[in-house]
């Protein structure tokens, strides 16, 4: 009996460390070749340090512009999911209404940030406001689904008695629906700039403006002490932020 | 003014009814006491007379109640959790009574007529909430949200309150202020359908009574006829 019990977690963490192993091996992980190249990494590591202060200056500035591109994505976002995850709401709509703009955010979502962003390179163009677009839309499709699972929690109650004293949709959506869930919007916001500050960081690869395309060029021209600076960078940013805003989530979120 | 309910059935599961058969008129200008055990079905008449719910069979009829053809705001909620916005103050959740009559776009850039602005003013006034107009409802006592939904009800102009579970969850002398409240508007012509389980509060607060039992109305008098031991004897 006691024997029995202790195979069970053993036995799935075998199977898993043996999943684990078989990947690597197909990956090529055990290769010769790679195994030859592990000296580079050590190559690599030496490059890399100390970081070279002399592009900092440039780094700050493209570090805001991602910084930037994150805060005007998610504004966008905010302004548009709002609406959209009121349609979306089981509070204020009925299913024909209510399932179309959920697929549509489910859809939307399906598609990874860096993907929007290229599709915006290609319709508007390089630079940061295809970053902006790209996060933007990214960001609909997820905060949309979170804040109309907050809308559908509000309180019935309140709404029908809101609805009886005369209220259209849309002044229920204004007088209740929001009220209600405004800490929990703020909260949601502030989070997913953080995200986005995150995730912003790449969107230079794809042409889309920020420190990313810094990231890019220093990889390519194999200079790898810019690269370290350029990931402190980053890496201070995202620290500030984050830490920033959970203080600040932390206010409005119920005690 | 009146709403009535005319044979009215109805049941949320197919097979299992709540309400059979019930008649009942909620009058403007007085004070209908519904009394039941908890489950009884008090809550989904009021729904029903409000028209959240639709009957099954029979039919809900607002008399002096509709205004070209549509169920005018002459109707009034107030859920058993009270049905206040708690992230508005008292003054703003007073003014959602006055919503109905405004045109959409006022409504969303929330634009209210000063008429109405003073309105809800005089309400709260009324209502002893003067001091607290711009005080967000969360931060109310039970007794004082109450008022509130009171005097939404009042700027909304209805003539019929249907309040649910009213005073259940107050202490007893706040509960005996606001059922004092509601004796006074009740001169004004406006009519309360009030339910509790709490069967003292009849005699000196209600007009008739209405005790819900298996589905049916068990009992259905003026209060100055009905005796405490009588509604038990049905309850
Ligand atoms: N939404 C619902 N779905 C299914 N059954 C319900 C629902 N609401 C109430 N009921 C049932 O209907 C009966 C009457 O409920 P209710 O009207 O709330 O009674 P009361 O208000 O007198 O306590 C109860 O048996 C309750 O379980
Ligand atoms: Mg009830």
């Amino acid at each position: 009996m006691r024997a029995l019990r202790w195979a069970g977690p053993n036995a799935n963490l075998l199977i898993l460390l043996g999943v684990a192993l078989v990947l690597l091996w197909h990956f090529g992980a055990f290769s010769p070749r790679t195994i030859s190249k592990l000296p580079n990494l050590c190559v690599f590591l030496a490059n890399a340090f100390p970081p070279d202060p002399e592009p900092i200056p440039v780094l700050l500035g493209s570090m805001l512009e991602t910084v930037l591109i994150a805060l005007a994505g998610t504004t966008l976002a905010v302004l548009v999911s709002v609406p959209l995850a009121s349609l979306s709401s089981r509070s204020l709509f009925t299913a024909p209404v209510t399932s179309f703009f959920r697929f549509l955010l489910s859809v939307i979502r399906t598609i990874p940030a860096i993907l929007w962003a290229l599709l915006f390179v290609i319709t508007v163009g390089f630079g940061p406001l295809a970053g902006v677009l790209g996060t933007a839309v990214y960001s609909i499709g997820y905060l949309g689904k979170l804040l109309y699972e907050a809308f559908d929690a509000v309180d019935r109650d309140v709404l029908d008695s809101v609805r009886i004293s005369g209220a259209g949709k849309l002044a229920l959506m204004r007088y209740v629906v929001i009220p209600e869930s405004a800490n929990y919007i703020i909260s949601q916001a502030i989070f997913m700039f953080e995200y986005n500050v995150r995730a912003s960081t790449i969107l230079g690869l794809v042409g889309a403006g920020g420190i990313g395309f810094y990231i890019l060029s220093y990889v390519q021209v194999l200079d790898y002490r810019s690269l370290t600076t350029a990931l402190l960078v980053v890496l201070a940013f995202v620290v500030a932020i984050d830490v920033a805003s959970s203080r600040l989530r932390s206010k409005f979120l119920p005690s | 003014m009146r709403i009535s309910l005319r044979d009215v059935s109805f049941a949320y599961r197919p097979g299992r009814p709540v309400l059979s058969s019930v008649s009942l008129d909620i009058e403007s200008g007085e004070v209908l006491m519904v009394l039941g055990r908890s489950g009884a079905g008090k809550t989904t008449l009021l729904k029903l007379a409000a028209g959240l719910l639709k009957p099954q069979s029979g039919s809900v009829v607002y008399e002096g109640l509709q205004v070209d053809g549509r169920r005018s705001r002459a109707i009034a909620y107030v859920p058993q959790a009270i049905g206040i916005v708690e992230n508005l103050t008292v003054l703003e959740n007073a003014l959602l009574g006055a919503l109905g009559g405004l045109s959409l776009f006022s409504q969303v850039v929330g634009s209210f007529p000063r008429e109405a602005v003073s309105r809800a003013k005089d309400a709260c006034e009324l209502l002893g909430l003067g001091d607290y107009v711009n005080v967000k409802a969360k931060e109310l006592s039970g007794g004082q949200k109450q008022r509130v939904a009171i005097a939404r009800a009042l700027v909304q102009g209805a003539k019929i309150v249907l309040a649910d579970e009213f005073v259940s969850q107050l202490d007893p002398l706040t509960s005996l202020e606001v059922l004092e409240l509601t004796r006074d508007l009740r001169t004004q012509g406006i009519g309360f359908a009030i339910t509790t389980h709490d069967v003292h509060l009849v005699p000196k607060f209600g007009d008739k009574v209405a005790v819900i039992r298996d589905g049916r109305i068990a009992l259905h008098k003026d209060a100055s006829n009905a005796s405490v031991e009588e509604v038990l004897s049905v309850f």
